[in-house]
């Protein structure tokens, strides 16, 4: 007798068997998994309605990169410096987009694989900390100029995307042990498999070095040390359906200094300071059909810095003649950021593609010190946003898109963007393009409080109580606003072997965040002045960038680009904060990278780069025409002969960076051109093993 | 081992249903039974247009069956329609002398053929594929061929096209599947275009990740050899639709009737084809592509 529920045994039975021996039996006829679809398209800059460079894979090892921010030195505007930071915090790799930057670079989003990972304290990213390793890296992206309305909120005047790989790309064993002079010893191990429709890679990486040397050749304190895990899983549930999981987990120790600025009345010790990165996402992308696509994202992200130290003696000469006194301080912090994304892709035909989303975002940091005396703030943050791009014939395409945005303590803003793009034909496109962003606020620069106090002993006389308030929130604090315009040409020649890429435009910023120290009353029993954020700047900023990529021939590739920047604010010129604004960037830079195969064994590359004088934004105080980081080049050159035996690709090269003179790229002592800190000769021996 | 035991679950799932269906055909003068699998749009997409063209057509009763879920009488005499590979081998292992009309991309070798047996082809000829290549882009001159020894056939008759469309086609040989991704390498970095031919051993749902992202990071452009295809990623395929398909088998099956039961060739084939491409690709690679109807109007002049 046989049954209904034996049928539906047998039937499933026969299901799953036929799952797993579903490649032996398929044809032509056989679905096939979407993978290219829309989201994880690079966009063609000939189509994309904003400057768009991309570094991809061969540069990335072509320049000899051990960390992010020096490849992205080829992107025209963009300038990298190496705070030691004398204020006595650690040191800090800064990457900034036309100026307007101090160690924490506020005015650009970072994400990986569409995670946004600046820090909600302080906004700015801590290049030593992300837990991402560079051989991981697809590509990076960089969008120069505001683009909200395609990557959210702090896309302000530039957006760094970098891109990893798919895990079935990163299939068998990998590793690479960098050995070098300045105590260079990076390792990294990565094993990527697969079982049916599961992709899966796990990379352990270590990167260490000492930093930087003070001019007289002594090693500064600023040694940096770091170990991460980081791992993908990317799941294929049916061809049009697809999972992606990764996760991270990060630890860098990195030494400060002691503070070293005269000015400072609080001074900090030489410490060493551990910070902690770790993320988790949930990423699904589903195809309806040929029209339609969506992805539901999902990610936390989570920062950890443990900071603890006692101050060096301060002046205790207001309360007690000729005595000093010591504070205990507990600087550390906990954020975390929760981000739930939907994105809609609609493609009603072939002329007209259509994007919309929705996303919430909780940010929360913890703070004993930060957040005087709550110990915590937080943020929700909603968004909704569109873009639509229309190409109403094959010379014509129409490029807008508009997010909306509603963070709490501050009104609804609105980023809109219009692009109208012009092909003459499939090799030569102009651009005209306008677009607003703004920058929300960050937590500390929206609500943080700092308040110092210690009880200060004297044997005759009773206790006295220190008390300040170092910095005080303001009430009705803005967001930063950009407004831009510009005229674009990409183009191909030389039978499309080469590409240039060029812009001329205008940025105008207004309503910019800065700390002056203002007079305050945070309480009735406190009169005196603190640092106060407030929107008290506006700024303007032309330039012409330009990019080149050459393909000379199969084995010859060059890359080259440049900026001309002039910033312009609207207080006196070279007269306080004005004066930092418009010597925040270069006025002229330019990079080459040039690559080589010489034959199967052996390859090359060199890479050289310019970048005129400029001053941070927290640069210590200087002589008027004088700015702290000089007019310096690099020279960077990699040799590499690759081996090969069976299914192992082993490859060795010598990197040598910094050939030409030492040179400086962030501050220099008060009041002097003399750099604190050089950047000299750095060698290493690279060593990678592939075994597939 | 595991196909086998498949097939011969299928078998029993066919004589397992017919007993617990019987009268399903009883006033039918025609009786049909249409095989396709669980897993493929496209086959239930052919499936469902044989039907429709049928029931049409006059007094035919159909089942349409996915997988092991068949309705028929063994007491009935039926043709069966197996759609793709699986259908096939499965229908064997159930009644190797039955009344068949297979649908399948190529021969399969070795097949005896009988008046109660016929295999309708529906591969687009090799020359097509290179003439689609040529219509695209005529700067396209060096494609990149990966080849198993299941498809020394199609890379042979790939290359006689090439020579007379004054292409150069580089035939790269896969002997083993852990060769794939670094032949794969070398036949992107060589060649301005890849194309795609139909050989599971290579391309399957579980590689065709990566030779399409590698492909693309390679900034290089696959012609696929389905509709399918071109959805995953490839930037265009010539393939024989579904519709085509399910019309020329309605055809053939009317004739089957119409001549007592009898196929009149052993072989069928399709002069229709279908073109599909991926705009958002092509864009992305900046490839500018001809519209799907000036790449047909191209191809008809071609020789």
């Amino acid at each position: 007798m046989i049954t209904i529920r034996h049928c539906i045994v047998f039937t499933c039975l026969q299901l799953a068997l036929c799952g797993t021996v579903a490649y032996a039996a398929e044809d032509e006829f056989s679905d096939l998994p979407v993978v290219l679809s829309a989201d994880k398209l690079e966009q063609a800059p000939s189509r994309a309605p904003v400057a768009i460079s991309s570094i991809d894979r061969d540069m990335i090892e072509a320049s000899g990169a051990r960390t992010i921010p020096e490849v992205l030195r080829l992107i025209p505007g963009i300038v990298v410096g190496h705070s030691v930071n004398d204020f006595g915090d650690k040191p800090l790799l800064v990457v900034a987009y036309h100026g307007h930057s101090d160690q924490y670079s506020k005015q650009m989003n970072v994400l990986i694989d569409g995670r946004s990972i600046y820090d909600p304290l302080l906004g700015g990213v801590n290049w030593y900390n992300i837990p991402i390793v560079i051989d991981d890296i697809e590509r990076i992206e960089v969008t120069r100029g505001p683009n909200a309305s395609t990557y959210g909120s702090n896309s302000f005047m530039a957006v760094i995307n970098i891109i990893t790989r798919h895990a079935s790309e990163d299939q068998g064993h990998f590793a690479k042990v960098n050995v070098g002079n300045h105590d260079i010893f990076d390792a990294t191990y990565r094993y990527g498999g697969n079982n049916g429709d599961l992709d899966y890679r796990v990379t352990l990486a270590t990167v260490n070095d000492d930093g930087q040397d003070r001019a007289d050749g002594a090693n500064a304190n600023d040694d940096v040390s770091s170990g991460k895990i980081d791992y993908r899983l990317d799941y294929q549930i049916n061809t049009k359906n697809q999972l992606t999981y990764s996760g991270s987990y990060g630890r860098t120790d990195q030494q400060a200094e002691q503070t070293l600025r005269p000015e400072e009345p609080i001074k900090k010790p030489q410490r060493e300071i551990q910070d902690t990165n770790a993320h988790q996402l949930l990423r699904w992308d589903s195809t309806i059909n040929k029209q339609q696509s969506f992805i539901v994202n999902y990610f936390f992200n989570y920062l950890k810095e443990e900071d603890v130290y006692t101050t060096l003696p301060i002046d205790a000469s207001v309360v007690f003649s000729g005595l000093t006194f010591e504070m205990d301080i507990d600087a550390s912090y906990k954020s975390q950021r929760h981000n739930l994304e939907f994105t809609h892709f609609i493609d009603p035909n072939e002329a007209l593609h259509l994007v919309w989303g929705l996303s919430g975002q909780y940010d929360k940091v913890e703070s004993e010190r930060y957040f005087y005396p709550v110990g915590n703030n937080s943020r929700n943050t909603f968004r909704l946003y569109g873009s639509a791009v229309w190409d109403f014939n094959s010379h014509n395409t129409l490029d807008l898109g508009v997010l909306f945005e509603k963070s709490e303590g501050t009104e609804t803003d609105v980023s809109p963007r219009i692009a109208y793009l012009y092909h003459f034909n499939d090799k030569h496109t102009i651009r005209v393009g306008a677009s607003q962003a703004v920058r929300t606020p960050f937590l500390f620069e929206q609500s943080g409080q700092v308040f110092d106090s210690a009880l200060v002993t004297d044997l005759t006389d009773p206790p006295a109580i220190f008390e300040n308030f170092v910095y005080v929130p303001e009430n009705n604090l803005k967001t930063e606003k950009i407004t831009s315009i510009e005229l674009g040409y990409y183009g191909k020649f030389l039978r499309k072997k080469l590409s240039v890429s060029t812009r001329i435009f205008q940025d105008m910023l207004d309503d910019l965040i800065t700390d002056p120290v203002l007079p305050t009353s945070a309480t009735p029993d406190f009169d005196g002045v603190a640092f106060i954020y407030s929107n008290l700047h506006a700024t303007t900023v032309r330039g012409i960038e330009a990019e080149f990529d050459y393909s000379i021939s199969t084995s010859t590739r060059l890359f080259a680009s440049g900026a001309l920047l002039d910033i312009s604010s609207d207080d006196d010129p070279y007269e306080g904060k004005s004066r930092e604004y418009e010597e925040s960037a270069p006025d002229k830079s330019f990079s080459v990278l040039t690559m080589h195969d010489f034959n199967e064994k052996y390859s090359g590359s060199l890479g050289f780069y310019y970048v005129g004088d400029m001053s941070w934004m927290d640069a210590n105080p200087n002589l008027p025409g004088v700015r702290n980081t000089g007019v310096y080049r690099i020279l960077d050159l990699r040799l590499v002969r690759n081996f090969k035996f069976g299914n192992e690709r082993l490859s060795t090269a010598i990197v040598l960076k910094n050939l030409l003179d030492d040179y400086s790229d962030y501050d220099a002592i008060q009041n002097t051109p003399e750099p604190v800190v050089v950047q000299n000769l750095v060698a290493y021996v690279e060593l990678k093993l592939k075994i597939q | 081992m595991k196909t086998a035991s498949i097939h011969s679950m299928f078998a029993f799932l066919l004589t397992l249903v017919f007993s617990i269906s019987p009268g399903a055909f009883a006033d039918s003068k025609h009786h049909i039974v249409i095989i396709s699998s669980l897993n493929s749009d496209f086959q239930k997409q052919t499936a469902s247009r044989i039907r429709e063209n049928l029931e049409a057509d006059g007094d035919m009763a159909i089942i349409v069956s996915t997988d092991g879920i068949v309705s028929s009488s063994q007491n009935v005499k039926t043709l069966y329609v197996a759609i793709g590979e699986q259908a096939i081998n499965s229908l064997h292992e159930f009644d190797s002398n039955a009344f068949v009309l297979r649908i399948l991309s190529r021969s399969i070798l070795g097949s005896k053929y009988t008046s109660a047996q016929s295999d309708l082809i529906t591969a687009q000829p090799e020359c097509r594929h290179i003439q689609l290549i040529k219509a695209i882009n005529p700067d396209w001159s060096t494609v990149a061929v990966l080849s198993s020894v299941d498809s020394l056939d199609i890379a042979a008759a790939l290359t006689k096209c090439t020579i007379r469309q004054n292409l150069n086609l580089n035939v790269y040989a896969i002997t083993d599947k852990s060769d794939l991704l670094k032949t794969l390498e070398t036949a992107i970095e060589d060649n301005k275009v890849l194309l795609a031919i139909t050989d599971p051993y290579i391309y399957n749902s579980n590689t065709v990740k990566n030779i399409l992202l590698t492909a693309y990071r390679h900034r290089k452009p696959v012609i696929g050899y389905s509709d399918s295809f071109v959805q995953a990623g490839a930037v265009a395929a010539i393939y024989t639709s579904s519709e085509s398909i399910g019309d020329k088998a309605s055809r053939i099956i009317s004739g089957f009737f119409d001549n007592n039961w009898q196929f009149n060739k052993n072989v069928y084939s399709i002069d229709d084809f279908s073109i599909s491409t991926n705009t958002q690709v092509a864009t992305s690679l900046e490839i500018t592509l001809p519209s799907e109807e000036s790449i047909r109007k191209s191809m008809e002049k071609r020789p």
